[in-house]
Order: C-alpha cells, then sequence, then structure tokens
C-alpha cells in the first residue's frame, strides 16, 4: 500500500465525521507521511507502521461520536456512541439487552408516573373549574373510598337512554344490564355460580349499592355517595402529589442511569485505547 | 490492578516528552521509539484525547518547504495531569519493586 491509497482509505473510514473534521485528520496524516519521508522511511513501512486505516477510523471516530454525546446527551447521541463504540468491538452484545430491557422498563415506570400526574392535574382542574364555573358538572362521577373496587367511577350521563342486556350461560351463568323503568334504577349483573357481582345505580345517576358475593363472603355497599366536590379534590390533589414525586424520582433514576451509560463507554474505549497503544 | 496507569502509561510519556519542549507528532514517535517500544498508529487518535481533555493545545508554524506544520504544546491542565501521573507512577514502581524484592526466590542474586 502507497501513501494515496492509505489516504484515500483512510478518507472512506471516515465518512462519519463532519468534512472539516475529516479534512483536518488526512492534513495531519499527509504531514506525518511528509515528515517520515524526509526521515528516510518508505511509504510502505510508514503504511504498516500506522496499522489499518479502517481500525484508526473507527477509533476516531467513536472518540468523536463519544465527545458529542459527552457535549450533549441526546438519544440520537447516544445512538451514533452506541454504533461507534460497536465498530470498535467494545460492546458486548449480550450485554446489551439486558441493559435495554432495563432502561424500557424504567422508562414505562416514569412514563406511568407522569400518567398520574396528568390524571392528578386534569382531576384537580376539573375541581377547581366546576367550583369556579360550575362546570363540568360531577354529578356523574363517583369517588368510591370504600377501598374495594377503583377509585373513579364514571358513570353514564342518566339522560341517556339505559343499555339493556341478557346473557344467560347453561350452568347459570348470567351477565345482565336491564333498567327498571318503575324506579327509574339500572341494574348490573353478573353472577357464575357461588361468584356473583351486582350494581345498582338510581334515578338520578348516582351508585346506589354495590353487591361482592363469593360463597359464603359478600360485600355489600348500599347508599354509595355522590361524588361531594371535597372528595373530587383530595384524589385529584394525591394524584398530582404521588405523580409529581415519582416523576422526578423516575426522571432522576433515568437520567443516572443515562449518563453512567456514557461514562462507561467512554471508560471503555479508553481502556481499548491503552491496551491497543501499549503493545 | 491500577488500570488508571496501565492505559495512562503512553499518554504520561508523550506528556513528558511535551514537558521538555513543543513538538509535532512525527517527532514525539520518534523520541518516543528510541526508549520504547510503540505503536505509531495509536499516537495520533492519542493526541486527539489530549487535545480534548484540554491537556496539550496546538499551534501551526509555517515551514519554509511544503504546508505549516502542527505544533503540540502542554497546557497548565496538561502540567498538572503530568505531575499527577509521575507522582502515581513513582508510588506504584516502588509498592511493585518492594514485593519483588521480599519475594525474591532463594539463589536469585538483585
Amino acid at each position: 500500500m502507497n501513501r494515496e491509497q492509505y489516504l484515500q482509505r483512510l478518507a472512506a473510514a471516515l465518512g462519519k465525521l463532519a468534512p472539516a473534521e475529516r479534512d483536518e485528520i488526512l492534513a495531519d496524516y499527509r504531514a506525518y507521511f511528509d515528515d517520515a519521508a524526509a526521515d528516510g522511511r518508505s511509504e510502505a513501512d510508514v503504511c504498516a507502521a500506522l496499522g489499518e486505516p479502517e481500525r484508526l477510523a473507527r477509533e476516531l471516530t467513536a472518540e468523536r461520536k463519544l465527545a458529542d454525546w459527552e457535549a450533549d446527551k441526546s438519544p440520537a447521541n447516544m445512538k451514533q456512541a452506541l454504533g461507534a463504540l460497536a465498530g470498535l468491538g467494545v460492546l458486548n452484545v449480550l450485554l446489551a439487552f439486558p441493559y435495554l430491557f432495563l432502561l424500557t422498563w424504567l422508562g414505562s415506570l416514569w412514563l406511568g408516573a407522569v400518567g398520574l400526574l396528568i390524571a392528578g392535574l386534569v382531576i384537580t382542574g376539573s375541581w377547581a373549574s366546576h367550583s369556579v364555573f360550575g362546570w363540568p358538572s360531577l354529578d356523574n362521577i363517583v369517588v368510591n373510598d370504600s377501598g374495594v373496587g377503583p377509585w373513579l367511577i364514571a358513570t353514564s350521563p342518566h339522560d341517556g337512554q339505559p343499555p339493556r342486556l341478557r346473557i344467560e350461560g347453561d350452568h347459570g351463568e348470567t351477565v345482565r344490564i336491564e333498567p327498571d323503568p318503575a324506579s327509574g334504577k339500572l341494574v348490573i349483573e353478573a353472577r357464575d355460580g357461588d361468584e356473583h357481582f351486582r350494581l345498582e345505580r338510581d334515578a338520578s345517576g348516582n351508585l346506589a349499592q354495590l353487591q361482592i358475593r363469593d360463597g359464603a363472603d359478600t360485600v355489600e355497599l348500599s347508599g354509595l355517595p355522590g361524588a361531594s366536590s371535597g372528595s373530587v379534590l383530595v384524589l385529584g390533589l394525591v394524584l398530582t402529589v404521588l405523580g409529581l414525586v415519582g416523576s422526578i424520582l423516575g426522571w432522576k433514576v433515568l437520567r443516572w442511569v443515562w449518563r453512567g451509560t456514557g461514562r462507561w463507554l467512554r471508560w471503555q474505549q479508553r481502556l481499548v485505547a491503552g491496551e491497543a497503544a501499549v503493545r | 490492578m491500577k488500570t488508571q496507569l496501565r492505559k495512562g502509561t503512553l499518554e504520561m510519556c508523550v506528556l513528558a516528552v511535551l514537558a521538555r519542549h513543543d513538538s509535532y507528532v512525527y517527532e514525539i514517535v520518534s523520541t518516543l521509539a528510541q526508549s520504547m517500544d510503540i505503536s505509531e498508529g495509536t499516537i495520533y487518535p492519542l493526541m486527539r484525547r489530549l487535545q480534548a481533555d484540554d491537556w496539550v493545545s496546538t499551534y501551526l508554524v509555517e515551514s519554509a518547504s511544503g504546508p505549516a506544520r502542527k505544533y503540540y504544546r502542554l497546557t497548565p491542565g496538561g502540567r498538572d495531569a503530568l505531575a499527577a501521573m509521575r507522582q502515581e507512577w513513582g508510588s506504584f514502581v516502588a509498592e511493585i519493586n518492594a514485593v519483588l524484592a521480599s519475594a525474591r526466590p532463594q539463589g536469585e542474586t538483585a
């Protein structure tokens, strides 16, 4: 290999760098060849001493990508740095999978916390809007603080026609949703052998009765209160605080892992570079 | 062992060469090659790392023949880093020598 071939291969392998940086590196290597020639060495000798241009390019690219990541810790830069280091043979692919799993898991936990925060803000906001403007109406929202079932039950507006449904199985399994025109009640019931779930909504749209039976065990709640605006506020604030704490903690942990990864990659790269340098 | 030392060895030597006087890559390599076995190809990436760490800075010197030559100069930060490395290296070598001296097998002379 002669000087021009070496520089051409190096230029081609440095394709992932900005043109200005690539030109600077090439100029430096040209100067190196000049100095070596002045020293009386042959081009072939210098090419052999410098080592494979592709390997050199991978090392220079990894250095640049890691520096970019350190300057701006964006996912795009992380991807570039990971790619460059994979080319260097630093990354263990088997190790990357559990790491990605951890990152995904942390990410979804954080998103969950953000969801709580948003729900809390929406509910608190609705409460504030209801208190000031009388809108939205809280009539159709039931806050269930009994510890059984979901916290917040939104029922359909009672001016709409309630649905009617009845499904019966061969062994006494039943699902029925039936309005009672006389009292204006709506009954939602599911039954399978000994297990029995029954929900009753009164004429004004509030939950009137909840009954859950499993064999001999029964939970029955009568006269469930409609949402007082106070309980909506409490729920909203609790969700907001939980969501806020979760989001901040989650974000910190994510950022810590993210930055730690960058440091670990840099450490690996330096280790490899150091070992290659000292034969 | 002290990984920091192992990978820092070549960096320390380059910094030591530059501590004597400003120099360009080919001269640094030639100076080092007189006393140690180094791989020429790794020096240039190393110079860029030293530059990224702000341990060296560069300037161009016009030459009578050919293009301007890029010289490397030790920064104050580089000088501090070199001093710290020298000290660490000295204590490391002393530790190892102490162990080797006390564990010398019978019959072997100093």
